[in-house]
C-alpha cells in the first residue's frame, strides 16, 4: 500500500486474460460506458434515498432538542463519551480513504492493492462495529441507559437524570442503531467486492462494483459525520 | 456513437423473435419462466394483476363501509322499553367499522393506487416507448415485484391476525398506545417494505430514461407518458424514504416503547404528522401524474392531434413534483402552529398552476382533433371532468379558513376521491383499454367497455358528489354511526357505490371475453406514433427486431404515416392552407 | 503530482475516466481528521446553544463536502451525480425548514400548544425503585434544573 507504481493507462493488463478484460456488458445496455454510468446513477438515487432515511432521525433530533434542551445537553455530556465517538469517527475516515484508494487501484489494474484496501477497510469497518457494541450498547442496557419505557438508570457519579434523558436516549438509539446496521451491511458488501477482486474481476475496463460499494461505504462514513457532533458533543 | 457488440446484434435467434407471452413448455416451466423473468413486459403483467387483486379487495372494503352507512346507529327504546341499538348492518361494533376503512384506505393507497400505473403500465410500455429493449436494472425489477409481494403479505397478516383500526394515516399517539399494537407493527412494516419496492421501481425508471432512450432520442422527442413517469419517479425516490423512516421510528416505538412520537414518554405527535404528510402528500402525486402521464397520451392518440404546448406539459410535471414538497401541511391545519399553516396555505395554491396547465393544454389539443370515441377517449373525458372538480375543491381544502370548517368531513372523503378515483383510477382505466391490444394481442369488445365506462362514471358521481354536500353540512368522516338527518344522501351514495361496482364487473367480463376469445390485435390499432406501436402486438421477446430509430415526434399527426397501420385507415388531414407550419 | 501518476484511463474507446490522484487522497484525508479535532475542540469552548450548534453543523457539511467532492469523485464526474445530490439536500432542507418553523412558532398564537408535554414518568420510577432496593441514596436527589418542566409524579 505504502509504494504506488506509477503505470499508465492500462498497464495493469497482464499476459494472462484477467475475468475484467473478457467483460462486455448486459445484453439490454448499448456500451459499458453506459452500463457504468447507469449503475452509477442508480446508486447515487440509492444513496439519495438513504440520506433523506437519515434525514428523518436529524429532523426528530433537531425538534426535540429544540423543545428539551437541557435534557439533550446532560444526557450527551453523561451518557456518552466522546473519545470513543471520535476514535469511531477517525475509523471510519481512515477506511473511507481506503475505499477511495481501492478505487484508484481498480481503474490501474493494481489488484493486490484494491484487495488490500478493501479488505483493510471492511476491517475498519469491524472495528467500528465492535467498538460500539463493547463499549457503548452493551454497557448502556446493563445500566439501563436506554430510551422509553425500559429507562431504568437510576443516577450515579454526581449526575441527576432529567424526566427528558429518555428522549435524548430515544435519537440516540434509533439513529446509532440504524447506522450500525448500514455500517454492518457495507462489511458484508466490501467483502464480497474483496473476494471478486481477488478473483480478478476488476480491472481498468470494469470496476461498476468497486466503485458503487465504494460510493456506499462513504455515505455510511458521510452520515456518521454528523452523528458525532451531533450526539457526542453537545456542549 | 454507439457500436453494438457482434453479439448482442445479432442475437436474433428464432427464439427471441417470438411474443413475449408465448409458452415455454408445460404448466410447471411456464410458471417458473414467469416467476423468474426479468422481462419488464412480464413484470409489468404481473404488477397489473396484483394490483387488480388490491383493488378487489379494497373494494370489497369500501362496499361493507358503504352498507354499514346505509343507516344511521340509534339506541331506541323496544316496547318493552329497554334500549336496543338498531341501524348496525354488519359490523357488531365501532372498532369493527374502524378496522373496514382502515384496511380499505390502506389496501387502495398502499398496495393499488401507488404501485398502479408506473409498476404495472409503466413497467409494460416505458421501455417500449423509449426503443430500449428492458428497463436499466431487470433483476431489481424483478426483486421489487417480489418486494411488493412481501409488504402486501405482511398487510394481509395484519388483517388476517384481526386487523388494524388507526386509519390508513398511522396517527399518534393512537397508533403507539394501541392495545393491540402487535397488529399495527405488522401494517407499518409492510408500509416500510411496500416503500422499497416503489423506490426501486422509481430508480429503475429514472436511469431507464437517462441512459436507455434510443439513439437520437432526445429529452423533447420523448412520449409525455415518460415525462410524467419521470416526474412521479423522482417524487418516488425522494419522498418515499421519510416514509419509510417515518414508520420505521413508529414499529420501533411500538415495540421498545420509546418516545420520539409518543407524547407519554416526552415525544411529540405532531411531529409523526410532518413526517408522515411529508411523504404522503407529495405521495398523491405520485398517483396523479401517471394519471395524467396517460391522459396526454389518450387525449393525443385518440383525437389524432398533436399535443397543444407539448413543453408546458412536459415541464408542468416536473413543476408538480417539486411543488409537492413545499405543502404537505396543508393536512395539518387544524394540528400545527398558526404561522406554519399561513405558509403551507398559501403554499398549496401553488400546486393549482400546473395542473390547471395541463388541464388547458389537453382541452386545446381536443379542440379540432378528430376524436374517436374509444373507450380510452371516453375516459380521457371522464378524467378531465372529474380531476377538476378534485382539483377545484383542493383549493376549498386549502384555504385556511374554509378547512376548518370542512377538515375531517366527508368534503374531504369526496376530494381526495374526486382526485384519486376521478383522477387515477380513470387514467388507469383508460390507459389499460388504450394498451390493451399491445400487453395481450387481443381486441376488446368496445360498445360493452362503453356501458363499463358509463356505468362507472354514473356510479362515481352519485357515490361522491352526495359526500361533498354531506361534507358541507357536517357529516365527519370515520364515523359509523350518524344523524338521522343524513340517512338519504348516505343511501344514495351507497347505491352509487353498488352501480360503481357493477361497472368494473363489466369491465372485467370485457377483459376475461377479450382474453378467451377477442379478435387478434393489430400492431396499432389507435395509430399512435410513438415506438411502443412499431413492435409487434404482444410485442416479441426483445421488444424490437433492430433497435429503432427516431423518425419522427411522437405527436406529429400532421405529416407522419403511422406505423404498421393501413394509410387508408388514418389518412392524414388536408394539407394545410400556406403559413401553418411548426 | 509526480509526471509519471495517470490522470485518467481510457475506460472503453472515447470514455475515459478520472483517476484521483494519491496526493489529493492523502490531503484530503489530513483534513477530515483535523477537522474531527476541531469539531470536539469548539464544543468545548461555550458559544451558546445554538451557535455551538451551527458551528458543528458548519463543520461537518465542510467535512461531508469534501467526502462527496474527492472520496466520491463528484469533482470529476458528471454533473448528473452532483444534481441528484443537490436535490436529495434540497428536499432534506424543506423537510427541515417547515418542520422547524412550526416548532418554532407554535407559541405564537396559542402558548398552550408549545408547553412541553408533561415529564415522563419512567425516570422517577427506576429513581424510585433503586431508592426502595437501596441502591440509591435518597438525598442524592439534587434536582433543580428541570422542575419547570411540569410535575413528573402525574400520569
Ligand atoms: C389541486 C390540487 C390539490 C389541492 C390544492 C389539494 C388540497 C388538499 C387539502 C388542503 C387537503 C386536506 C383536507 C383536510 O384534511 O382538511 C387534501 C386532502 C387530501 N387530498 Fe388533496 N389536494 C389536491 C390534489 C390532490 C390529488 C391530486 C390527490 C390524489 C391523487 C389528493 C389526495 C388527497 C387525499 C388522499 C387527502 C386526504 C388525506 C387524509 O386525510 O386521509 N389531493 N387535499
Ligand atoms: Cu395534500
Amino acid at each position: 500500500m505504502t509504494t504506488i507504481p506509477t503505470t499508465g493507462p492500462g498497464a495493469g493488463v497482464q499476459a494472462s486474460a484477467e475475468p475484467w478484460e473478457r467483460y462486455t456488458h448486459q445484453p439490454h445496455w448499448r456500451n459499458r460506458e453506459d452500463e457504468f454510468e447507469g449503475a452509477k446513477l442508480g446508486m447515487w438515487l440509492f444513496l439519495s434515498t438513504e440520506l433523506l432515511l437519515f434525514s428523518g432521525f436529524f429532523c426528530a433530533y433537531f425538534v426535540l432538542r429544540h423543545f428539551y434542551p437541557d435534557a439533550f445537553r446532560g444526557a450527551s455530556t453523561h451518557f456518552l463519551d466522546w473519545r470513543i465517538g471520535a476514535i469511531n469517527t477517525a475509523i471510519l475516515l481512515i477506511s473511507s480513504w481506503n475505499v477511495a484508494v481501492a478505487v484508484r487501484a481498480a481503474q490501474l489494474g493494481q489488484k493486490m492493492i484494491l484487495a488490500g484496501n478493501i479488505f483493510f477497510a471492511s476491517l475498519c469497518g469491524v472495528a467500528f462495529l465492535v467498538l460500539k457494541l463493547a463499549l457503548e450498547y452493551f454497557p448502556k442496557i446493563q445500566k439501563g441507559e436506554v430510551p422509553g419505557a425500559f429507562f431504568s438508570y437510576a443516577g450515579g457519579h454526581g449526575y441527576d437524570p432529567s424526566p427528558y434523558d429518555p428522549i435524548f436516549l430515544s435519537v440516540y438509539w434509533v439513529s446509532t442503531a440504524t447506522h450500525g446496521f448500514h455500517v454492518l451491511v457495507g462489511v458484508l458488501l466490501l467483502w464480497w467486492v474483496g473476494w471478486r477482486a481477488l478473483k480478478g474481476h476488476f480491472g481498468p475496463k470494469h470496476y461498476t462494483a468497486v466503485e458503487n460499494v465504494g460510493l456506499y461505504w462513504h455515505l455510511v462514513d458521510l452520515i456518521w459525520i454528523f452523528l458525532f457532533p451531533l450526539l457526542y458533543l453537545v456542549p | 456513437m454507439t457500436t453494438i457488440p457482434a453479439d448482442t446484434a445479432g442475437a436474433h435467434d428464432a427464439h427471441h423473435d417470438l411474443p413475449y407471452l408465448a409458452r415455454k413448455g408445460g404448466w410447471a416451466t411456464t410458471v417458473w419462466d414467469w416467476m423468474t423473468t426479468i422481462d419488464h413486459k412480464k413484470i409489468g403483467v404481473m404488477y397489473l394483476f396484483a394490483i387488480l387483486i388490491a383493488f378487489f379487495v379494497g373494494g370489497v372494503a369500501a362496499l361493507t363501509v358503504r352498507l354499514e352507512l346505509w343507516s344511521p346507529v340509534q339506541t331506541v327504546q323496544n316496547a318493552a322499553g329497554e334500549s336496543v341499538v338498531t341501524g348496525r348492518e354488519i359490523f357488531s361494533s365501532n372498532t369493527g367499522y374502524n378496522k373496514a376503512f382502515t384496511l380499505h384506505g390502506a389496501v387502495m393507497v398502499f398496495l393499488f393506487i401507488i404501485p398502479s400505473i408506473p409498476a404495472a403500465l409503466g413497467n409494460f410500455v416505458l421501455p417500449l416507448m423509449l426503443g430500449a429493449k428492458d428497463v436499466a436494472f431487470p433483476r431489481l425489477n424483478l426483486f421489487s415485484w417480489y418486494v411488493y409481494v412481501v409488504g402486501s403479505l405482511f398487510a394481509v397478516a395484519a388483517i388476517l391476525l384481526g386487523g388494524v383500526d388507526t386509519g390508513w394515516t398511522f396517527y399518534t399517539p393512537y397508533s403507539v398506545i394501541a392495545e393491540d399494537y402487535h397488529r399495527v407493527i405488522a401494517m407499518t412494516l409492510a408500509v416500510f417494505i411496500l416503500g422499497f419496492s416503489s423506490i426501486f421501481t422509481g430508480m429503475n425508471f429514472i436511469v431507464t430514461v437517462h441512459k436507455l432512450r434510443a439513439p437520437g432520442m432526445g429529452w423533447f422527442d420523448m412520449p409525455l407518458f415518460v415525462w410524467g413517469i419521470y416526474a412521479t419517479s423522482i417524487i418516488q425516490v425522494l419522498a418515499t424514504p421519510v416514509l419509510g423512516i417515518t414508520v420505521l421510528l413508529l414499529t420501533i416505538e411500538n415495540v421498545f416503547k420509546i418516545g420520539i412520537f409518543n407524547p407519554a414518554y416526552g415525544g411529540d405527535p405532531v411531529l409523526y404528522q410532518h413526517f408522515f404528510w411529508f411523504y404522503s402528500h407529495p405521495a398523491v402525486y405520485i398517483m396523479i401524474l401517471p394519471g395524467m402521464a396517460i391522459m396526454s397520451e389518450l387525449i393525443a392518440v385518440h383525437a389524432r392531434k398533436r399535443i397543444f404546448g407539448y413543453k408546458f406539459v412536459a415541464f408542468s410535471s416536473l413543476g408538480i413534483a417539486a411543488i409537492s414538497f413545499i405543502v404537505w401541511g396543508h393536512h395539518m391545519f387544524t394540528a400545527q402552529g398558526e404561522l406554519a399553516s399561513a405558509i403551507f396555505s398559501g403554499l398549496t395554491f401553488l400546486v393549482a398552476i400546473p395542473s390547471a396547465i395541463k388541464v388547458f393544454n389537453w382541452t386545446a389539443t381536443l379542440y379540432k382533433g378528430s376524436i374517436a370515441m374509444t373507450t380510452p377517449m371516453a375516459y380521457a373525458l371522464i378524467f378531465m371532468f372529474l380531476f377538476s372538480i378534485g382539483g377545484l375543491t383542493g383549493l376549498f381544502l386549502g384555504s385556511l379558513s374554509t378547512d376548518m370548517h370542512l377538515h375531517d368531513t366527508y368534503f374531504v372523503v369526496a376530494h381526495f376521491h374526486y382526485v384519486m378515483m376521478g383522477g387515477t383510477v380513470m387514467a388507469l382505466l383508460g390507459g389499460i383499454h388504450h394498451w390493451w391490444p399491445k400487453m395481450f394481442g387481443k381486441m376488446y369488445n368496445e360498445r360493452w367497455a362503453l356501458v363499463g365506462a358509463a356505468l362507472v362514471f354514473v356510479g362515481f358521481n352519485t357515490t361522491f358528489f352526495t359526500q361533498f354536500i354531506l361534507g358541507t353540512k357536517g357529516m365527519p368522516r370515520r364515523y359509523a354511526t350518524y344523524v338521522p338527518e343524513f340517512q338519504s344522501l348516505h343511501q344514495l351514495s351507497t347505491i352509487g357505490s353498488m352501480i360503481l361496482a357493477v361497472g368494473f364487473l363489466v369491465h372485467l367480463m370485457v377483459f376475461v371475453m377479450s382474453l378467451a376469445g377477442g379478435r387478434k390485435a393489430p400492431p396499432n390499432p389507435w395509430g399512435g406514433l410513438s415506438m411502443e406501436w412499431e413492435t409487434a402486438s404482444p410485442p416479441i421477446e426483445h421488444n424490437f427486431h433492430h433497435e429503432p430509430v427516431v423518425r419522427h415526434h411522437p405527436y406529429d399527426f400532421d405529416d407522419t404515416v403511422p406505423p404498421q397501420t393501413d394509410p387508408a385507415e388514418f389518412p392524414l388531414p388536408e394539407p394545410a392552407p400556406a403559413g401553418r407550419g411548426h | 503530482m509526480s509526471h509519471a501518476e495517470p490522470h485518467a484511463i481510457e475506460f472503453e474507446h472515447g470514455h475515459t475516466h478520472h483517476v484521483t490522484s494519491m496526493r489529493l487522497l492523502n490531503t484530503i484525508l489530513v483534513i477530515l481528521l483535523i477537522f474531527t479535532g476541531l469539531t470536539v475542540a469548539v464544543s468545548r469552548v461555550h458559544l451558546g446553544e445554538s451557535l455551538n450548534l451551527w458551528v458543528a453543523v458548519a463543520i461537518a457539511v465542510f467535512k461531508a463536502s469534501l467526502v462527496c467532492a474527492v472520496f466520491m469523485h463528484l469533482l470529476h464526474d458528471k454533473a448528473i451525480s452532483s444534481l441528484v445530490l443537490f436535490f436529495c439536500v434540497l428536499t432534506i432542507g424543506f423537510f427541515f425548514l417547515f418542520t422547524l418553523i412550526d416548532m418554532d412558532s407554535r407559541h405564537m398564537v396559542d402558548p398552550v400548544r408549545a408547553a412541553p408535554i408533561a415529564a415522563p414518568t419512567i425516570v422517577e420510577e427506576a429513581r424510585a425503585e433503586a431508592i426502595a432496593a437501596g441502591e440509591l441514596d435518597p438525598a442524592a436527589h439534587t434536582d433543580e434544573s428541570h422542575d419547570e418542566h411540569g410535575d413528573a409524579g402525574e400520569h
